[in-house]
């Protein structure tokens, strides 16, 4: 039956489920929970974080797994600010794998409370990060000291493989600055900014193979040197100089 | 080797139950386990596999010749891949899992993998339970206090069953 909210679940009786077989047919020896950590967690991985984190309350067996995830997408859907906040808090502070392949927060906040994500993001050593801030945020600059050469966040900005940037409060230089403190980033999307007029995609050591620079109203000019480029999507070509792109197939 | 004079090598696998099984080189390097033991050069005889049973080790064997048997398509390859899992209960694809983890076959692991979290999916903790045998070994005040602590993973949830 759709659409019924989550009660209690400690009603063990004998009952059909939707397909309407009897809960009989069950599998009696727990199997699924005798596989190893890694392979659950693989499993896990492939829900939403909300539905891999209420694993939880399965058995005392699943209660840490999910923690282990190393994909972390809120997910914004029926949150509002404070809450979402609380949310992303305490995820981040339950959260145990060493490594995190990808990051998604999408909400306007407070900028202390990214600052603090962003340092744990890179203290796990993100693959993948997304922010999409669903509302232009004006007052929020990405906090530039994480780059700093002493900051001891440097390291964790080295694994960063794709990064998007959408309705984001840029400054001149910004993306620059992650370029040369990313050395693998492979993809790099900028969307819907209006502080920015002036891009360098430049270097002979980039690994940058896709680049999307879109909406971005106030970009008067944009360079790519990219030896790696493959892919380039742009709103206008307005502005745009390529140069030691030979591997560019596909632009747009 | 044989690949080198263009005849097709064959392969003897040994299950831990002590059943043996023909299969192509070619087919059976799709695992990175047996494909390591090649390139080492240590193929030669029969190939001992602890950690797979016979039955296992079958459809294993299968689902190595069917996805081998695809061109380069990654679109045919993965409705092989579906329709090699679809009639599978919980038990086998548990135990396929397990062999695809030992094998390293990120393939087969990973469409394993997929399936079981699909049938996860929507579903509610009370069903999931039911569904997998796994016993709450919670006391009510534990389980209380996990749901408690978790209560953000039941808001604005939906599932398709009742409980």
């Amino acid at each position: 039956m759709g659409g019924t909210q989550i009660n209690t679940d400690t009603n063990l009786q004998p009952q059909t489920n939707s397909c309407g077989e009897r809960s009989s047919v069950v599998d009696n020896d727990d199997r699924i929970s005798q596989l190893p950590d890694d392979i659950l967690v693989d499993i896990l991985s492939l829900l939403s974080l909300k539905e891999a984190a209420r694993t939880s309350v399965l058995s005392s067996r699943w209660i840490n797994l999910w923690k282990h995830v190393p994909y972390l997408d809120f997910d914004v859907s029926a949150c509002e600010g404070h809450k979402y906040v609380k949310w992303v808090n305490s995820v981040i502070r339950s959260h145990k794998s060493p490594t995190l392949k990808k990051l998604k927060i999408r909400f306007p906040l407070d900028g202390n409370s990214i600052t603090r994500w962003l340092e744990f993001a890179f203290s796990r050593h993100v693959w993948r990060w997304e922010f999409d801030f669903d509302v232009y945020f004006k007052d929020f600059c990405f906090p530039y000291e994480l780059l700093a050469p002493r900051s001891n966040m440097v390291l964790g900005f080295k694994s960063l493989k794709e990064l998007s940037l959408k309705k984001v409060n840029l400054r001149g230089g910004d993306i620059e600055l992650f370029l040369r403190n990313c050395p693998l980033l492979e993809q790099l999307i900028v969307h819907t900014t209006w502080t920015v007029s002036k891009i360098e995609v430049c270097g002979p050591s980039l690994v940058l193979k896709h680049l999307e620079i879109v909406k971005c109203t106030g970009l008067e000019s944009l360079k790519v040197y990219a030896p790696n480029l493959a892919s380039l999507s742009v709103t206008s070509l307005k502005g745009v100089s390529l140069e030691n792109v030979p591997m560019l197939v596909d632009a747009t | 080797m044989a690949a080198e004079t263009g005849t097709p090598t064959t392969l003897t696998l040994k299950s831990n139950d002590d059943e043996l099984f023909s299969v192509a080189e070619s087919a059976a390097i799709l695992s990175v386990t047996i494909r390591n033991m090649v390139e080492d050069g240590c193929a030669g005889g029969v190939i001992p596999l602890d950690n797979v049973d016979g039955k296992t080790l079958a459809s294993v064997i299968t689902y190595m010749n069917g996805i081998s048997a695809i061109p380069a398509d990654e679109e045919k390859k993965k409705s092989y891949r579906d329709k090699f899992l679809s009639d599978k209960d919980f038990e086998t694809l548990a135990d396929m899992v397990l062999a695809a983890n030992y094998l390293n076959m990120s393939c087969l692991m990973d469409a394993v993998s997929a399936k079981i979290a699909q049938v996860m999916e929507k579903k509610s903790v009370g069903w999931v339970r039911r569904k997998f045998g796994i016993e709450n070994d919670y006391t009510p005040e534990e389980e209380a206090a996990v749901k408690e602590e978790h209560k953000w993973t039941f808001e604005g949830v939906e599932t398709d069953d009742d409980n």
